[in-house]
């Protein structure tokens, strides 16, 4: 069993203007895959290190297993870290740095044997264990990485960034592997990227944050389809949710008005919004969720928005179409298509929003409104 | 000028720049060495014009002399003494600086100090220490060790005293090596280590001295060499004294050479000082080699 | 391209080349300021009387010993220079110094009988004269009158068992804790301090003809005497004083007696000027015995200006120029004139000096250099290894055969 507690946690690093980490609270469940996700200096790192004793907690309390472990070395926390630079001890061969943390603690040999030979299967790297770090691949390299880590079987193992230092193709296929190896270790896991796709396809539930605050704690659906704040709205998603600025006004009925976009709020979220007349407002809407109102007919889609196509991008399975409001030309957007987008350059096309994935955001707060 | 090719025209400019640093050390290097290499099998006298031919009559005759044995012994005890201690002692205070502890700076300058110091400058001072009623009995009878002797007409204490004073003089110069060495290990590899249970003692052990491999050798290389050449201290503290229990090899040469007048009897036995450095170094560099990973 | 090298190659080449000097070179070793200002003075007190006789006095500074053998060796030897007692025999006996009879011969003022008979041939070698002592040192007992005083004994000792019995009277342990801290003597494992001693006995190191005789029985007696002194603990040495050297020990009354030269006045003078001190002749053993040293002037033979070299020589080791040399009473006179009309019989403490160089024997082992070294190994070895006195020495003796001058 292994839960892992965040009270009220932060980290302020001595000479410090404001703190690295404020005020987060985490509950962790047994055997969950948690992804820390932000843009770099958010604090993921730092977090995690906290959890693994790496960086001293400057308030707060961290809790595994409902056990205060503040005070504790990290050796005494049963945890294991995979680095991003693997940190594998150059000078061992593959079995000896999977062995050290068994050696340390003193294990008979043949039991430091067999364990270090089963995580080598798991991880296929059997043919690697008389090999030095230097004369493998970084792949390999990770992999054994994650077997010094197995090895010693932990309550939490954490990754930081482990797949960063790998290329596109090698970090796809890690991935499917990681969350593989999740399944067989019946552990739990936090996992720390900058890659917000690589967030969203790992995670059991996703921490995003952002300067240091816990932005939203939730699973990757929730955090697509109800964003907290505008900034997890635009970091999760991919391309990301199109903003307009603008405020909403009364005219016959409660309308939302920008620069280059005006139209009429839909009934259902009329109510939402009337604390907002006179007040500005981001409007938030998903490349996803934008449809040719020539063509949709099934879902219900908001008033017509006119827009001119600035370019096509057709990959194959779907076009990405960026276009801009028709008279404001330097804000551009973008919103997929299916494949049989046939618009030119400059054609002028009209769109609607599913009216269900309408979203709203607080200028001021950047809370989400609707 | 012109040039057959690209290349011979690299050649020429490369040459060019070597060619004066080259005849520099020629001149005052290689000519020299090979110089006192020939006159060893001379019986030279400077002030005689008379220098015979002697071939390898140097040689055994400096393999009959008891001082001789005497002097290969010593500067061996010497080095065998020395190298560790300095080595393991710079690394451990290389160690300990690279920590952010209280402190730090004052460490750094005490150690370092010694090492900028003249020679001759410390081994006075030490003169005085080592004395019968100097600082070093004080600090042992104040510390309640009864001590009422003079370290250095001691024939047991004359040679471990001298190497006592190298140690602690070479050290802080050897510190900064290790202390650039410390710096490239990555702290990462400390962390994962921390993660797998190691201690601060496990660390220093099975992570710093593995990964500081390279300079090690370098030091050790460094330390050996300087060691079988020690002369400053014992012209300075001993005269080679007392008996000849501190006369080393690089002593007996100046001996023999500069107050006997025998050139070619000193040029020998710097020679086979000279071959005994060369074949530690090959042993080590084929024994010890410094594994870069 | 290669005219650019040509040039300054050519002006380092001509530069390089030096001229003859065309004056005499005269050098010394340089140890007090007093010194070299006496030297300066005779040297102006000889250009008064010989203004034809060009000359450039450059003193080197250190390690003279090296630096002079340097020169001899390169060809650039100063034409007149200082050389020392003990090192005289091996560069006497490399033949690098010009033999002096001839010059002596025609120089009527030299006057080579006015030197005390164990100085005039103190640079005799195989017949031929290399140098003349411009000065000596001898060594004389000194002795501190209060300390004397408060043991209740008027006068130094006169001989070997009254040296014993007066130090052990003067050992005592004057704070209380246990340990002596005043001794009755003081000496140094070494062997020119010893050699007195033995000469006392009827040995010696070296005879004339080159026989090795610190291997007999005189020379162990001897040192089983010079050895009880320490080992009996009515003697200390310095060593174990903290001091650098005997003198130091008696100026800073840790002892009452001392054997030492005439350079120890001035330092008593310097750093114990209360001290009241008395000089006698060193006590006796079955004779008397003591040691002189001297000092040379030299000419080299590759020198170009002998002959004003030696007129140099004449001048200063001549009855004028030792006179104002040791009137300093900065070393004392080799000649008898000079002695008496300086007045050297007439003072109290000088006068000891003199007569000792009745009996002196002059400091000079005609051995190679390593004598001295191997000398000082078997004392060390026998002060502070404990080695026994007779097996020592003998061992010594077999090794000193092999550095026998030929």
């Amino acid at each position: 069993m292994a839960t892992i507690a965040v009270k009220d946690l932060e980290k302020v690093f001595p000479g410090a203007e404001s703190a690295t980490i404020k005020n987060a609270n985490l509950n962790i469940k047994d055997k969950e895959f948690i992804v820390l996700v932000g843009p770099s200096g958010c604090g993921k790192s730092t977090l995690l290190r906290m959890i693994a004793g790496l960086e001293e907690i400057s308030d707060g309390e961290l809790q595994i297993n409902g056990e205060r472990m503040n005070e504790l070395s990290p050796k005494d926390r049963d945890i294991a870290m995979v680095f991003q630079n693997y940190a594998l001890y150059p000078h061992m061969t593959v079995f000896d740095n999977m062995a050290f943390g068994l050696k340390l603690r003193k294990t008979p040999k043949d039991e430091i044997k067999q364990k270090v030979e089963h995580a080598a299967k798991v991880l296929g790297i059997t043919h690697l264990l008389d090999r030095r770090p230097k004369d493998m691949s970084g792949g390999q390299r990770q992999r054994v990485a994650i077997g010094r880590s197995i090895v010693r079987n932990p309550k939490v193992f954490l990754f930081d960034e482990p797949l960063s230092n790998l290329d596109a193709k090698l970090r796809v296929q890690m991935r499917a592997e990681i969350k593989k190896l999740h399944r067989q270790l019946d552990a739990t896991i936090v996992y720390v990227t900058h890659d917000q796709i690589e967030a969203m396809t790992m995670g059991d539930r996703i921490v995003v944050l952002k300067d240091g605050i816990v932005q939203q704690f939730d699973t990757p659906m929730n955090l697509f389809n109800n964003p907290q704040n505008k900034f997890v709205a635009g970091f999760i998603g991919s391309p990301s949710m199109n903003f307009l600025p603008g405020k909403v006004i009364q005219k016959e009925e409660a309308t939302f008005k920008s620069k280059s976009l005006e139209f009429a709020i839909p009934k259902d979220l009329r109510p939402g919004l009337k604390p907002y007349i006179g007040k500005e407002v981001f409007f938030g809407f998903r490349p996803e969720y934008i449809y040719d109102k020539q063509f949709e007919k099934s879902k219900r889609l908001s008033e017509n928005m006119e827009i001119v196509v600035d370019s096509v991008e057709p990959i194959g399975s779907e076009t990405f179409v960026y276009f801009h409001f028709i008279g404001n030309p330097e804000h551009s957007f973008c919103f997929r298509s299916d494949s049989q987008f046939s618009y030119g350059i400059g054609s002028e096309i009209c769109i609607g929003v599913d009216i269900e994935r309408l979203r709203f955001f607080d200028k001021e707060t950047e809370k989400r409104i609707m | 000028m012109k040039f057959k090719s690209r290349k011979k025209e690299q050649l020429f400019w490369g040459y060019l720049f070597l060619a004066f640093p080259l005849l520099l050390l020629s001149i005052f290097v290689f000519f020299p060495i090979g110089f006192a290499f020939v006159v060893s099998f001379y019986d030279w006298n400077l002030l005689i014009p008379d220098k015979p031919f002697v071939g390898l009559g140097n040689y055994f005759e400096l393999f009959k002399d008891p001082v001789f044995i005497k002097a290969i012994k010593n500067t061996i005890i010497y080095t065998i003494g020395v190298v560790p201690v300095q080595t393991l002692l710079s690394l451990f205070l290389a160690f300990i600086m690279n920590q952010k502890i209280r402190g730090r700076a004052f460490f750094r300058t005490a150690f370092y100090i010694p090492a900028i110091t003249s020679s001759v400058v410390t081994s006075i001072i030490f003169v005085w220490i080592y004395s019968k009623p100097g600082l070093l009995n004080y600090g042992l009878n104040a510390l309640g060790v009864d001590s009422n002797i003079d370290w250095l007409t001691n024939p047991v204490t004359v040679l471990p005293s001298i190497m006592i004073l190298n140690v602690w003089t070479t050290s802080g110069y050897f510190m900064v090596s290790f202390l650039a060495g410390l710096q490239n290990i990555p702290a990462s590899l400390y962390e994962a280590a921390k993660i797998d249970g190691a201690n601060q003692w496990q660390q220093f052990w099975k992570i710093t001295v593995p990964m500081v491999r390279p300079v090690t050798y370098f030091v050790v290389i460094m330390s050996l060499i300087g060691c079988f050449q020690v002369f400053d201290q014992i012209f300075i503290m001993s005269s080679g004294g007392p008996d000849n229990a501190s006369t080393t090899m690089s002593y007996f040469v100046y001996q023999n050479s500069f107050k006997y007048f025998r050139f070619g009897f000193g040029a020998a036995s710097a020679a086979v000082l000279a071959l005994l450095i060369f074949a530690t170094t090959l042993i080590q560099k084929k024994y010890f080699p410094p594994d870069v990973y | 391209m290669k005219h650019v090298f040509l040039i300054p190659f050519c002006t380092l080449l001509l530069l390089s080349c030096t001229k003859q000097a065309d004056y005499v070179r005269f050098t010394s070793w340089q140890s007090s300021p007093t010194e070299e200002r006496i030297i300066r003075q005779t040297l102006t007190d000889f250009e008064k009387e010989h203004p034809d006789v060009a000359y450039q006095f450059q003193p080197i500074p250190g390690n003279y010993p090296e630096k002079i053998q340097l020169m001899l060796g390169t060809g650039k030897a100063p034409d007149l220079f200082w050389l020392k007692g003990d090192t005289a025999p091996a560069y006497m006996d490399f033949e690098v110094l010009e033999p002096l009879d001839p010059f002596v011969s025609i120089d009527q003022n030299f006057d080579e009988a006015d030197f005390f008979p164990v100085f005039r041939d103190a640079f005799r070698h195989k017949g031929k004269n290399y140098g003349y002592a411009k000065d000596f040192n001898a060594y004389v007992l000194f002795y501190n009158k209060k300390l004397f005083a408060e043991a209740g004994l008027i006068g130094p000792p006169k001989n070997w068992e009254e040296l014993y019995d007066f130090s052990k009277r003067l050992t005592k342990d004057t704070d209380g804790d246990g340990k002596n801290d005043q001794f009755g003597f003081v000496i140094e494992p070494s062997i020119d301090i010893a050699l007195p001693f033995a000469l006392q006995n009827g040995g010696e190191l070296v005879a004339e003809d080159g026989t090795v005789r610190v291997g007999e029985p005189e020379f162990i007696e001897a040192l089983n005497f010079f050895m009880s002194l320490y080992r009996d603990g009515v003697s200390t040495i310095p060593a174990d004083q903290g001091a650098a050297w005997m003198g130091d020990v008696f100026s800073r009354e840790q002892c009452a007696m001392t054997i030492s030269g005439s350079w120890l006045i001035p330092y008593l003078r310097d750093n114990s000027p209360d001290l009241e001190y008395g000089v006698s002749e060193l006590p006796q053993g079955k004779k008397r015995g003591t040691l002189a040293f001297t000092v040379a002037m030299v000419i080299p033979k590759q020198s170009n200006h002998k002959k004003e070299a030696w007129t140099m020589l004449s001048y200063l080791a001549g009855k004028e120029g030792m006179k104002t040399w040791t009137n300093s009473g900065i070393a004392l006179p080799t000649r008898k004139s000079v002695a008496l009309s300086n007045g050297f019989y007439e003072d109290s403490v000088l006068n000891t000096f003199m007569q000792s160089v009745e009996y002196a024997k002059l400091y000079k082992i005609n051995m190679k250099e390593r004598w001295y070294d191997e000398s000082q190994a078997a004392m060390q070895g026998i002060f502070y290894k404990n080695k026994d006195i007779e097996k020592t020495l003998k061992e010594l003796g077999k090794t000193l055969e092999k550095y026998t001058l030929d």
